[in-house]
């Protein structure tokens, strides 16, 4: 949201949404088709998670009252199989994103995509930033210098990859068992039924807390960012939290502001309706989220 | 008087007994009678001939003169039995059969000369003082009047119409109020008490010989239920029950005996297993036995979807049977290895001798049965753990460095603005 001016007070207003603090022009950090992919995700990703928790915690208070509200366990698991195709429908658009991509850039371009502090393609430099986070923790060093995505956005990425690989393959077969069995002796279901289980589990759990966490709510972003949704942030905010990728940001500035995003180039500042739809949405998403893994919570700690 | 010939009937009227000498009401045309006119037909007392309309009318046909004559007014109302209550009953014959004492007018006036049901009704009186109403512990004994109503007791065929059955299952409620069964249930509208509790040797199910006992409940339900029946005998329960072997001591000196048809349908009860809570699903009468593969159940995608109340996914039954439960070293087991891909192939068409490789009650902590499962679970709660553990400290070290942080910072400033103050 804009910022308020003005009130005075010990702690000074600034905007809920982290990427629109500080002071700078806004440049743009994600394009429209970044924003739908990850709005895809995050529908589906929630659709899964509420459908299948009351199923992995069958025996909790919450369980029945949960499927109850799905409108019976036969129609959550239908819910639950057209998100796990959803799912599927954007991981493949976003491969053939990628190839596409790779395809048109320049040469040039192309190596900076695919490797380095621009590129979302893990690096042996994060662990560099892992071990400097750890030493910036204990007060023996500077933060990390983060690239386009930091090592904690790639692990991210990459589990977007791997977790879909797995709960997806997983779910395929708990959901066709007849067809698979074909190939695969019955107690491969046994396990299959395991894996998808504690392996959404963990994706739920890392998503619900640690990149809750990460994006959201440390100190210096809360209570909420809304890049991912609105794509713009300010050069501060890029600067504090991507600064290896400032030099990118300087050579853009002079370019003439953009309605339609181009990386790194200057953008207009959200606007009013924007940022409180997407500080909305936001919000509806962490709550939804900080719910669902309190529910798990409860169940574990009980 | 109009003379009215009925149709004879074959047999004697049924029915329950007549309790001796509780009511003394209508009287006779009877052989002896000799009230003047009325015609009298051809019977004699304890004859099966039809009843005709009898003399005893002319007085207890009539309530207004009864009022005027005996000494009070429900007296009178006792007294008051119009051959319109007998036509068609049990005891659709001379009044002097049983109020033999009767058949003259002025009568005698010793009451104790009217018969008593048993003379009639011996092998049901026999059964009913080897039963718990003849008993007096509880108070006095629940005689014959008590639940038959002496001069319109239906007759033995008639004790099967609904209505009937209604009314005599009324009775029983009158003091077993609490045993009502649920209004809609399967037995409530048309099955009486008596079917399962017997008519006159009524017993507690935990009193020695009751119908309901666990050696006897299978003939007791059996006999409507016959194909449940039969089946039950031969499965493991039922062989358990039947060679006596009913009940094993378990850990904790808890008594385990195998169960009889009310132990998973209830006895009043009698929920269709169908219509089982949502919230218990349809194995909960067996876990409470076995608890272990309840336990294991409950953790596969079967046991989770019943749980929450799917009935198309199986339950304990949908695999084992309901009435043909053996283990599955047995060959006729719906669980046997020759017989498990069909079981199967109720739900999964397609199940093939490779599909039932699946252990539906495979479990994640038992290394020795389900290597597997075990190892499968291990790694992944290890993965979990490992992951939320790294991430987690990640986290919470962040939160302090920001904490400690900017004390440090706090501090660093307050000291260069005292020592800048100090200057000045």
């Amino acid at each position: 949201m804009s910022t308020t001016p003005g009130r005075a007070g010990r702690v000074p207003e600034v905007p809920m949404d982290a990427a629109q603090r500080g002071v700078g022009p806004f440049v743009w950090r994600f394009n429209l088709y970044h924003r739908i992919t990850h709005a895809a995700l995050m529908l589906c990703f929630f659709t899964l998670v509420a459908t299948g928790l009351p199923l992995l915690f069958s025996r909790a208070f919450w369980a029945p009252t949960l499927i109850h509200l799905l409108g019976g366990v036969h129609r959550a698991g239908l819910i639950h199989r057209a998100a796990g195709g959803a799912t599927f429908g954007y991981l493949f658009a976003h491969l053939a994103y990628v190839v596409v991509a790779i395809a048109r850039a320049q040469p040039g371009e192309r190596k900076r995509m695919l490797w380095g502090r621009e590129s979302i393609v893990p690096h042996p430099n994060d662990f560099v930033h892992f071990a400097q986070q750890f030493r910036w923790y204990l007060g023996l060093g500077p933060r990390p210098n983060f690239g386009r995505y930091s090592y904690m956005e790639k692990f991210d990425y990459v589990a977007e990859f791997w977790g879909t690989a797995v709960i997806g393959t997983s779910g395929l077969l708990l959901w066709f068992p007849e067809f698979f069995a074909r190939f695969l002796p019955g107690w491969a279901f046994n396990m299959a039924t395991i894996i998808h289980g504690i392996e959404a589990l963990l994706a739920a759990a890392f998503i619900f807390t640690i990149h809750f966490f990460n994006v959201h709510l440390r100190p210096e972003k809360f209570p909420l960012d809304a890049v991912m949704f609105t794509g713009r942030a300010t050069r501060h905010y890029m600067e504090e939290e991507h600064p290896a990728v400032g030099d990118r940001i300087e050579e853009k500035a002079e370019l003439p502001e953009s309605a339609t995003p181009v990386l790194d180039a200057p953008a207009p500042a959200p606007g009013r309706t924007q940022s409180l739809i997407a500080a909305t949405l936001g919000f509806i998403a962490l709550a939804i989220g900080l719910v669902l893994i309190g529910m798990v919570l409860w169940v574990a700690l009980s | 008087m109009i003379l009215r010939w009925r149709r004879p009937r074959i047999g004697r009227g049924a029915g329950p007994l007549l309790l001796c000498a509780v009511l003394v009401a209508g009287g006779a045309g009877a052989t002896s009678a000799q009230v003047t006119g009325g015609a009298q037909a051809p019977v004699e007392v304890g004859t099966r001939a039809p009843r005709p309309a009898s003399s005893c009318q002319l007085c207890h046909g009539e309530l207004e003169f009864l009022r005027q004559h005996a000494s009070s007014l429900e007296r009178a109302e006792e007294l008051n039995i119009s051959d319109r209550a007998l036509r068609g009953s049990g005891h659709d014959f001379p009044c002097t059969r049983c109020h033999a004492g009767f058949g003259t007018f002025p009568h005698a006036t010793a009451a104790t000369e009217t018969r008593t049901c048993a003379s009639c009704h011996a092998d049901v009186t026999a059964r009913w003082q080897a039963g718990a109403h003849a008993q007096v512990e509880r108070g006095k004994p629940v005689g014959c009047s008590d639940c038959h109503d002496v001069h319109t007791v239906p007759t033995r065929s008639g004790f099967r119409a609904a209505s009937a059955v209604q009314t005599m299952n009324r009775r029983c409620l009158e003091c077993h109020e609490t045993r009502r069964l649920p209004a809609g249930g399967p037995h409530a509208s048309d099955v009486p008490c008596a079917a399962c509790h017997g008519a006159h040797d009524i017993r507690a199910h935990d009193q020695a010989g009751s119908r309901l006992s666990p050696a006897d409940q299978g003939k007791t339900c059996g006999a409507c239920h016959q194909e449940v029946a039969a089946s039950w005998s031969r499965d493991a329960h039922g062989r358990a029950v039947l060679t006596g072997d009913v009940a094993r001591e378990v850990s904790g000196g808890a008594v385990e005996r195998p169960p009889t048809c009310t132990t998973c349908h209830g006895g009043h009860a009698l929920v269709r297993p169908e219509e089982a809570a949502a919230d218990s699903g349809p194995g909960a009468a067996c876990i409470g036995c076995h608890a272990k593969y309840g336990d294991t159940f409950a953790d596969s995608y079967h046991g989770q979807a019943t749980r929450l109340g799917s009935r198309r996914a199986a339950g304990c039954a949908g695999c084992h049977t309901a009435h043909n439960i053996l283990p599955a070293d047995s060959a006729r087991s719906s669980v046997s290895s020759a017989n498990l891909v069909t079981t199967c192939r109720q739900c999964h068409k397609e199940a093939t001798a490779s599909f039932v490789a699946f252990q539906p009650h495979a479990d994640v902590h038992d290394r020795a049965k389900s290597p597997l499962s075990y190892w499968t679970y291990k790694f992944m709660t290890f993965l979990l753990a490992g992951t939320m553990i790294v991430f987690g400290v990640h986290t919470v070290l962040w939160l302090a460095r920001l904490g400690i942080g900017r004390i440090v910072e706090a501090r660093k400033a307050a000291r260069a603005a005292g020592s800048h103050g100090g200057d000045a």
